[in-house]
């Protein structure tokens, strides 16, 4: 089966769709490019009042945050819609037009959106990205370069991970949306503790969110080992490509008992 | 369809909105309030301006729902409001105070929140009941309240009229 190939129609016949109705597109994408832009002057306004935030100066948490949501953003181009939508179709019996198919439901779900909706995201993370890359001086080697791209790459596959196991909740229980948007909301959820360096919060939050879910390797802990702060569990860093592969395993055989434990029970 | 009805459109809102805010308030603000009593021990309230915080929520009440009333009025002609909802949604996030206290914005944002009514909605009642202010502060505060509740209520009357007649019903 040849993915890519069949992914590049699926997208095109999205978009098309998408296109028919341009002013809406163009409303989403402009609400989103300011509800991002808003998050950044609010980032600015915390700043203007406290010139580092436990340690960490304007741009290095700044650098930091950028670096997370920059995987994240990647992560739910595939990951975000199937997954929010995965309740409502499995309420309303849709769902198993995608069991009918000759192709997975879960490669399915993926190919036949591409959530055009986080480019502002995406955009500005590349931004502010750059723009906090000049403020730093960064000593790259070619060490530190290769553990960064790892790190980006574990990044996605834990938000990715993350975002299918919260809807593949959605197989055992009827309305799960409060818990994923416990754990995903863009603006009210736990990720967004992990755009602060962890160090401010409570012990018990540090745990919560370095080995319960993991958001904190995403960004905090391959970010402080580049810019040489000291931090109480240094090897962190190291391991979250490890954690990162268990975590996506962990999410493809619970979606496959989901799925089983549907097309048993259900339909 | 909900025009041929006869009461008023917007008393009717009103009302169901009122409703639903009861029902929130009974399952979310008075647990939740509770908890925070018992899990901080400090005194939280400001004990003489309880009532005059009291009427401060209630005319932030008023323009909240004045406020959501122009944007659902709007959807005469956008048809879909959601992304407006959203928009605003952020702005009143960062604006009125619930992220970064108020005081905190710097010079330019401050000078431009002050002509916005988010302010009114959250901070000002926040602040009524909470910290000890002087009685003149106080109603300036209620004052700019009231005249963001005549200033909303004069444009809902207004878009309301004017949408009555290009009313369009999407399929007849």
């Amino acid at each position: 089966m040849d993915y890519f190939r069949m992914y590049r129609r699926f997208v095109i016949i999205y978009i098309k769709g998408k296109l028919a109705y341009h002013l809406s597109l163009l409303f989403e994408l402009i609400a989103n490019t300011i509800l991002i832009g808003v998050y950044f002057v609010g980032f600015n306004v915390i700043f203007h009042n406290f010139n580092s935030v436990a340690g960490w100066n304007k741009y290095e948490v700044l650098f930091m945050f950028t670096t997370s949501w920059l995987s994240y953003s990647f992560s739910c181009f595939f990951f975000w819609s199937p997954m929010r939508d995965i309740g409502e179709r499995i309420r309303s019996g849709r769902f198993d037009l995608y069991l009918t198919r000759p192709i997975s439901p879960f490669v399915y779900l993926i190919l036949q959106q591409f959530q055009y909706t986080f480019l502002p995201r995406l955009f500005f993370s590349v931004f502010f990205w750059i723009y906090s890359l000049q403020n730093l001086q960064i000593k790259w080697t070619v060490v530190d370069v290769f553990h960064y791209c790892v790190s980006l790459i574990s990044a996605f596959a834990i938000f990715s991970a993350i975002t299918v196991i919260t809807g593949t909740i959605s197989f055992w229980t009827v309305k799960s949306e409060e818990i994923v948007s416990l754990l995903t909301d863009n603006n009210y959820g736990l990720k967004n503790f992990c755009d602060y360096p962890i160090q401010i919060y409570s012990k018990g939050l540090q745990f919560l969110l370095t080995f319960i879910v993991p958001y904190a390797l995403t960004g905090y802990y391959p970010v402080a080992n580049l810019l040489g702060k000291d931090y109480p569990n240094l090897w962190i860093a190291y391991i979250s490509p490890v954690i990162a592969f268990v975590m996506a395993i962990n999410a493809y055989i619970f979606w496959y008992i989901g799925l089983k434990h549907y097309g048993s029970t259900g339909a | 369809m909900e025009l041929i009805r006869p009461i008023d459109f917007r008393k009717m809102i009103f009302s169901r909105h009122l409703g639903d805010s009861i029902v929130k308030i009974v399952f979310y603000c008075i647990p939740l309030s509770m908890l925070a009593i018992v899990a901080i021990r400090k005194p939280l309230l400001c004990q003489e301006q309880i009532l005059c915080g009291f009427l401060s929520i209630i005319l932030a009440y008023c323009i909240q729902f004045l406020y959501s009333l122009i944007i659902g009025l709007l959807a005469f002609w956008l048809i879909v409001t959601w992304p407006l909802n959203m928009l605003l949604g952020a702005i009143y996030k960062l604006l009125s105070g619930a992220w970064i206290p108020v005081t905190m914005f710097p010079d330019l944002l401050y000078k431009i929140n002050f002509f916005l009514p988010f302010r009114a909605i959250y901070a000002i009642p926040v602040t009524i009941m909470t910290s000890k202010m002087n009685t003149q502060n106080i109603w300036k505060d209620i004052r700019t309240q009231l005249i963001w509740i005549i200033f909303l209520f004069v444009i809902t009357e207004i878009i309301w009229q004017i949408g009555k007649r290009k009313l369009i019903v999407q399929g007849g």
